[in-house]
């Protein structure tokens, strides 16, 4: 079996594949509604799943520049989907510094061939109550800076990731802590599959923000509640990636997420079983 | 100079928004000043969320027929705009041999208001109906119903926007004139920023601020302002899978329907509202109204509840919410009807002030909209 991330090659019937699924995405998307980019990260995630295969020409540079589209929920919770524009810039120096609109910025502190680790800063870009509808009455969520440390390792064809952020910022308060695991294979030539899951933890500071509602806040459509920690999703996903070049490449992504527990039972919880799927295509250089 | 359009409605509530729309429709430029930055933030969003049939009422007053004839209104106007709505039906329960002849007494009243299918059950089949049932005896109430009541609002925002009209949000009334010409009126932004506006036409829709605003219009008899109660309703809701599929209400009480159940479009139960009567106007135009449901209150809506449900379990119930009615009714007092007042009771040419839109003010937005669209045209 090829590893996750070499090879580069081609295959039609992907491509076709690839394309049915941008086709089929598009219709799922209700034209002017709005979804915040907190999951931006796992949006994109297609994007950065396969690694150039070989040094940019930037010296100790890369860079991957995407731009899709996604169809996500109008937030964690809503039964209403929503299209949401996703814009991707990474730049790595040297494999050691990166700055990314999706990965935010960090050092590989720790850095082997199969493994990276470090701090990092990321973002949370909260949430409006004007966002949705089913939010109204609700306090709005502001944009909040995450500091916390990250690690990626790689074992044959599995990748492990997993970080722990806390909000510092003014925004929701809270800790977060994921955790992913992820198979992929080069399909073809030029195909990756990379199948994956994904499980989310939130302390009760980040329940509450997200999740709660205040008894000043509480009307007949949003009873009062107020939840604890616990696990906030978990998510299943596959991802399909096609390298046209080395460089230029299309990635895609269907992504199922269960809320869990006190999530779920969360009265701002219109449906806590979604599907979300993005459609992106980049330049690695 | 000051600026001026046709019509202001101070308060974007179901009420506020149903009259703004009927004015925009008509042909009005309207503005809608609201203090809160969304619609609906005060009992427009804090009540049970029932589509009345008009039982209860005296009869030939506003309310009786405001709420029958708005009830028919609104199952039309939910069908036709898409609102989430359902006519689950609800029973009227005796709990009581006593309770049974205030049953009769009921129906009689709901025919007297041209509610004419209610109609009376034994015991058992009530409780072959909703098997979780206690009673003696129980009314059927086919025509009530459920409504999400955020999504009527958007509605009628969305139908008056549509015509012109326009929500001022953050912008708070807090006074007023009469002028040869109209009435202005004051007011204030976030910011503290005053101005003032113009109207041919204003329409007091304020809720629990309407008589708070009424009196402070210059060249209004502060005589013809009502008094105004604040009586509190809380809510619990029912944790976990509740067993009833239509609303089950007790015969009801003094100030209130009782602390009946209902279940909102998504199928969650919930308790209430019972009554907590405050001091005498004590709300604070500037000052935000105190909406925390006390735990402490669960312990007689347990003992209200068990009446008709015995079976409900040891902590089910948990504080969900509360609101406030805007009350014409002192605490011991009888029940007191709407009160619209135009220019024939104030003497105000174009001024329209609504006291006391309580329940059933949601069922009869449409009904009110259009009465006070007639007296602004006589």
């Amino acid at each position: 079996m090829r590893s996750f991330f070499d090879g580069k090659r081609r295959c039609p019937l992907l491509a076709v594949l690839i394309a049915s699924m941008i086709v089929l995405s598009l219709p799922m998307t209700q034209a002017g509604a709005e979804s915040r980019y907190n999951d931006w990260e796992v949006w994109t995630s297609a994007a950065n799943a396969v690694l150039p295969a070989k040094r940019g020409k930037l010296g100790p540079f890369r860079m991957n520049i995407a731009a899709g589209a996604a169809a996500t929920p109008e937030y964690l919770g809503s039964d209403t989907i929503a299209s949401k524009p996703l814009p991707l810039l990474d730049v790595n120096y040297a494999g050691t510094l990166f700055l990314s609109t999706q990965q935010g910025v960090g050092w590989n502190m720790w850095r082997k061939r199969t493994l990276r680790a470090g701090p990092r800063i990321t973002f949370d870009f909260g949430r409006n109550a004007a966002d949705a509808p089913s939010l109204a009455g609700l306090p709005d969520i502001e944009l909040g800076t995450e500091i916390g440390l990250f690690f990626e390792s790689f074992v044959a064809s599995w990748r492990f990731k997993g970080d722990i952020r806390k909000e510092i910022g003014g925004g929701h308060g809270g800790f977060l802590i994921n955790g992913e695991a992820a198979w992929g294979s080069r399909w073809s030539k030029n195909a990756s599959l990379i199948l994956g899951m994904r499980t989310t933890f939130m302390d009760d500071t980040y329940a509450e923000s997200y999740f709660g509602v205040a008894a000043a806040n509480s009307t007949a459509g949003h009873a009062t509640y107020t939840p604890t920690g616990g696990f906030r999703d978990v998510n299943a996903y596959v991802q399909l990636v096609y390298d046209f070049t080395q460089a230029i490449y299309v990635a895609t992504e269907l992504r199922g997420t269960t809320l869990m527990e006190q999530a779920a039972d969360s009265p701002l919880a219109e449906s806590d079983a979604f599907f979300t799927g993005s459609v992106m295509v980049g330049y690695r250089f | 100079m000051i600026d001026r359009v046709d019509s202001i409605v101070v308060g974007a509530g179901v009420v506020g928004l149903a009259i703004a729309r009927q004015l925009a429709l008509a042909g009005d430029e309207v503005i809608v000043i609201e203090a809160a930055d969304i619609i609906g933030s005060g009992s427009s969003s804090r009540n049970s969320e029932v589509i009345h049939a008009g039982i209860y009422y005296a009869q030939d007053s506003l309310k009786a027929r405001f709420c029958v004839s708005g009830k028919a209104k609104l199952y039309e106007y939910c069908a036709t705009h898409g609102v989430g709505h359902r006519n689950c039906g609800k029973l009227i329960v005796a709990t009581s041999i006593e309770e049974l002849e205030i049953l009769d007494g009921i129906k009689a009243k709901a025919a007297a208001n041209g509610v004419d299918d209610l109609y009376k059950i034994s015991a058992g089949k009530a409780m072959a109906l909703e098997p979780a049932l206690s009673c003696t005896g129980a009314l059927v109430s086919p025509s009530t119903g459920i409504i999400d009541s955020h999504g009527l609002m958007l509605a009628y925002q969305g139908e008056a926007e549509d015509h012109g009209a326009v929500i001022a949000f953050n912008s708070r009334a807090i006074g007023g004139r009469v002028l040869s010409d109209g009435i202005a009126v004051r007011v204030t932004d976030n910011t503290g920023t005053e101005m003032e506006l113009a109207c041919t036409r204003l329409i007091n829709a304020a809720g629990l601020y309407a008589q708070p605003l009424a009196r402070t219009i210059e060249g209004l008899d502060p005589a013809t302002v009502p008094a105004l109660y604040y009586c509190k309703g809380n809510y619990f809701s029912l944790a976990g899978r509740q067993p009833f599929s239509r609303l089950i209400y007790p015969v009801p009480a003094s100030a209130s329907l009782g602390v009946h159940l209902t279940v909102d479009l998504a199928g969650q139960a919930r308790f209430g509202p019972d009554q907590q009567w405050l001091d005498d106007e004590v709300v604070d135009l500037y000052e935000p109204i105190d909406y925390v449901v006390a735990p402490s209150r669960g312990v007689v809506f347990y003992e209200a509840v068990r009446r008709y449900y015995p079976a409900l379990p040891d902590n089910s119930l948990q504080p969900a919410y509360s609101g406030m009615r805007a009350k014409l009714q002192r605490p011991a007092g009888g029940v007191e009807d709407f009160l619209i007042q135009g220019p024939d009771s104030h003497g105000v040419t174009g001024l329209i002030n609504l006291y006391g839109i309580e329940s059933p003010g949601l069922t009869s937005s449409l009904a009110i909209a259009e009465y006070v669209g007639k007296l602004l045209s006589e």
